[in-house]
């Protein structure tokens, strides 16, 4: 009798706990919630911050897939005030946990932008781990785009940022989380991938119009499309789809500079899994003529080292790619290239050369830029202590570096 | 005497209950005070416990009573008395930041909108529940809990390990031996764990190698707690000290996240389930002590232990703050000296009269 009144007792208490810990007491009426899957920052003309928060609205039923999506904008002093004022004026609890994508609007390019995504690193509400993207025009146009990559753009945007594996580490993913980390550490240096729009119509209405100039001027006041010029350059519904390959530099807060598409690439190599992304070459010379080449990366390893003497500080940067030719533009194949044995002698040297003016671009952009982005300084802390104290203000400007880069395929 | 624990209680209780109360904010407290150096500021905590319990393992293990019967057998009810009060005002401190900061944690992390501080109240009744026992639930507690704790400690860090950069640490000892033992002295309610041990002492089933298992017990649990440390560290780097709640933080990073979700919150939750027994432990010893120093009933004395904090929880709520600085930076004194310094020279002094006792014994004889 009394083990079964401890074991009713042991069970009552886990029931007790289960519901307390998993909020059963605090319960909130779904119809009045708001699942907010994106929220894009812009800052209007008198200073206030405009957030619009694309939300996924539970639906009964499943009939209209547009349904599944709505945009709200709050206005506000923060962007606290911002959110709550969405909740506000709609009535809807925004539930901010399934927030995986922040949109900054292009307005903040002089602004500190800690000041913006400080709310989200601090308050519990979002998860750390939501993608943070600078718009090149406006966020919420972002947000409001109809783009064939899925019904939702936020979703779309995820797609092209986060990608799968086997496809290309071309866009430097930035988070919350990494964004902070970068902005409060010594050397205050963040980076995000800039969004820009591309439409897929506009494009070929352009290259139609190239390739028909002179001889089509009745279609030029053609006003089939001539309604989207409401839509603020964001394409046809439908039609938009996005490029993240370039990365905004931020120093303090602040944008101070951008890395292209070649510097991106470089910038992945360097830190993160490079693996599985391809690499053009172009018009490589072969003798008599041309070829193109494309090159698969299997595996990078990317050493830098800081080495720091009293008479100065170099960062010796070495990248050892392992890739295939997958592919090339030539007009007959030969054994050699299908086995990639070894990797041609001109493929490797124009691929290491390119590569290496990458690399070098990359460490001069750190440098006049003064955004650490390689975190050279965090080298410097960490490893090289005692020539902290020496260095730390100017180690840009004293920095030297020597970059190598090998290119082979099997051996 | 009828010996109230077994070794492998006591073993359990070092290794599954007293890390888990050091995961919640006492890693952004550290990192704020000294950034990567903060598991340096816990290992002189770690090693103060280590060293006490050593002591009182090695100079009362022949005793057969708790350290305050001894007390009161070799000193006298009127220091006893006195001893006890202090002790028990030692466990009241003890219960308040651990509990509140449990309480937010739980209302800011896993409830949506503000809940009312009576939602908390399951967790008080539990702790309430346990201090109506006698000493032997906690021994029980230790043996029903320990491998939930480890199956949560085990997730958590295997989720947390795929993310963490462990040369974040480096420099060592860069922040200076100011911030380091500020840090240490601000984190001391969080440690000082021997001051349980004085339950123990004398007070358990002697066995085979027990000072070894049990010494072994106490250096695992401060590897627990450094080892968490540098995880969470390595996670967050320069925005460590803004990670309140370290224990939600520190594992959901893990790409598997990004597909299966917060499944993190499994070993989240086992280590909440076990820290709800954690905390359960000062109020229980407060409770224990008040029964001998008022020679109360087991009801009041629960009462007696449990209402300044549930009166602080419902009506002073707004003063946590107030409360939390004088915690951490004035009553840590206390903290240090009834946790470290108390303990040990009374062990050695009352080593010393009973080795003393034996000789005249050994005289008379």
């Amino acid at each position: 009798m009394r083990f079964a009144k401890i074991k009713f007792a042991f069970f009552a208490l886990a029931i007790v706990f289960l519901l307390f810990f998993s909020n059963d007491f605090g319960l909130i009426d779904i119809e009045k919630t708001a699942i907010i899957t994106a929220v894009a920052v812009d800052i209007t003309e008198d200073g206030e911050y405009k957030v619009t928060a694309q939300i996924a609205v539970p639906e009964a039923t499943d009939t209209n897939t547009e349904n599944q999506r709505a945009q709200i904008s709050g206005k506000g002093a923060t962007v606290g005030a911002a959110i709550k004022n969405i909740g506000d004026t709609s009535g809807w609890f925004p539930q901010l946990c399934f927030c995986n994508l922040i949109a900054v609007g292009n307005g903040f390019s002089d602004y500190n932008l800690i000041k913006v995504l400080d709310y989200f690193s601090k308050t519990l509400r979002v998860q750390d781990t939501a993608l943070i993207v600078m718009a090149e025009e406006d966020g919420e146009e972002l947000l409001k785009l109809a783009t064939p990559l899925d019904n939702i753009s936020s979703f779309a945007l995820q797609k092209i940022i986060l990608k799968n594996a086997g496809l290309n580490r071309d866009v430097a993913v930035s988070d919350i989380k990494s964004f902070c980390t970068g902005y409060y550490s010594d050397a205050g240096a963040s980076i995000l991938p800039v969004i820009k729009v591309v439409s897929q119509k506009k494009e070929n209405e352009n290259a139609s119009a190239e390739n028909g100039a002179g001889g089509t001027g009745g279609n030029s006041g053609n006003g089939g499309n001539g309604g989207n010029g409401g839509q603020s350059g964001s394409g046809a519904k439908g039609d938009a789809i996005f490029n993240a390959n370039t990365t905004a530099l931020f120093l303090h807060g602040v944008k101070v500079g951008e890395l292209d598409e070649n510097l991106t690439l470089a910038f992945n190599a360097l830190t993160k899994d490079f693996s599985n992304t391809t690499f053009q070459l172009k018009s490589v010379v072969m003798g008599t003529g041309t070829e193109n080449f494309l090159l698969t990366v299997f595996s990078c390893n990317a050493d830098k080292k800081l080495e720091v003497s009293a008479s100065g500080i170099t960062l010796k940067v070495c990248v050892d790619i392992y890739a295939k030719i997958s592919d090339r533009n030539g007009e007959n194949t030969d054994l050699d290239f299908v086995k990639n044995l070894p990797m041609p002698y001109y493929v490797k040297e124009r691929a290491e050369k390119d590569f290496t003016a990458y690399i070098e671009d990359l460490i001069r952009t750190a440098k006049t830029t003064k955004c650490d982005f390689l975190d050279i300084k965090k080298e410097l802390y960490r490893k090289h202590y005692s020539f902290y104290h020496i260095y730390k203000n100017d180690y840009l400007e004293r920095l030297t570096f020597t970059v190598k880069v090998n290119f082979s395929g099997q051996k | 005497m009828i010996k109230t624990f077994r070794t492998r209680q006591i073993c359990f209780f070092y290794i599954s209950l007293l890390p888990v109360v050091k995961f919640f904010t006492m890693p952004s407290v550290l990192a704020g005070i000294c950034g990567e150096d903060l598991w340096i500021s816990a290992l002189f905590n770690c090693l103060a416990d280590f060293l006490t319990i050593s002591v009182l393992y090695f100079c009362l293990r022949c005793e057969n009573a708790d350290f305050f019967t001894l007390i009161k057998e070799k000193f006298g009810t009127a220091l006893s008395k006195t001893v006890i009060a202090f002790y028990t005002a030692f466990f009241l401190l003890k219960t308040v930041i651990p509990l509140c900061e449990e309480k937010d944690y739980v209302e800011l992390t896993l409830y949506m909108t503000s809940p009312s501080v009576f939602t908390f109240m399951p967790v008080f009744s539990a702790i309430f529940f346990i201090c109506l026992k006698k000493s032997r639930v906690i021994g029980r507690i230790a043996d029903g809990v320990f491998f939930i704790a480890v199956a949560g400690y085990a997730f958590t860090f295997a989720l947390s390990l795929s993310d963490t950069d462990l040369s974040a640490i480096l420099p060592v000892g860069a922040h200076g031996l100011k911030s380091l033992s500020l840090g240490a002295y601000s984190s001391a309610t969080w440690f000082n764990d021997g001051a349980y041990f004085l339950f123990f002492v004398g007070n358990f089933v002697k066995s085979k190698k027990d000072g070894l298992k049990i010494l072994f017990s106490v250096a695992l649990s401060s590897l627990l707690v450094l080892f968490f440390l540098v995880v969470f560290y390595g996670t967050f780097n320069s925005i460590a000290f803004r990670q309140r709640f370290a224990l939600t933080e520190i594992s959901k990073y893990t790409t598997a996240i990004n597909n299966m979700e917060r499944f993190d919150y499994i070993p989240v939750f086992a280590l909440l389930f076990t820290s709800v027994f954690s905390l359960a432990l000062p109020f229980y010893f407060a409770c224990e002590l008040s029964a001998r120093l008022f020679n109360i009933k087991r009801f009041v004395a629960a009462v007696f232990a449990c209402a300044p904090t549930a009166i602080f929880l419902i009506f002073f709520d707004e003063y946590f703050s107030t409360a939390e600085n004088f915690i951490l930076n004035i009553a840590s004194g206390y903290f240090i000296f009834f946790g470290t310094v108390f303990p040990v020279v009374m062990a050695v002094i009352i080593k010393i009269r009973a080795d003393k006792e034996k000789k005249y014994a050994v005289c008379e004889n």
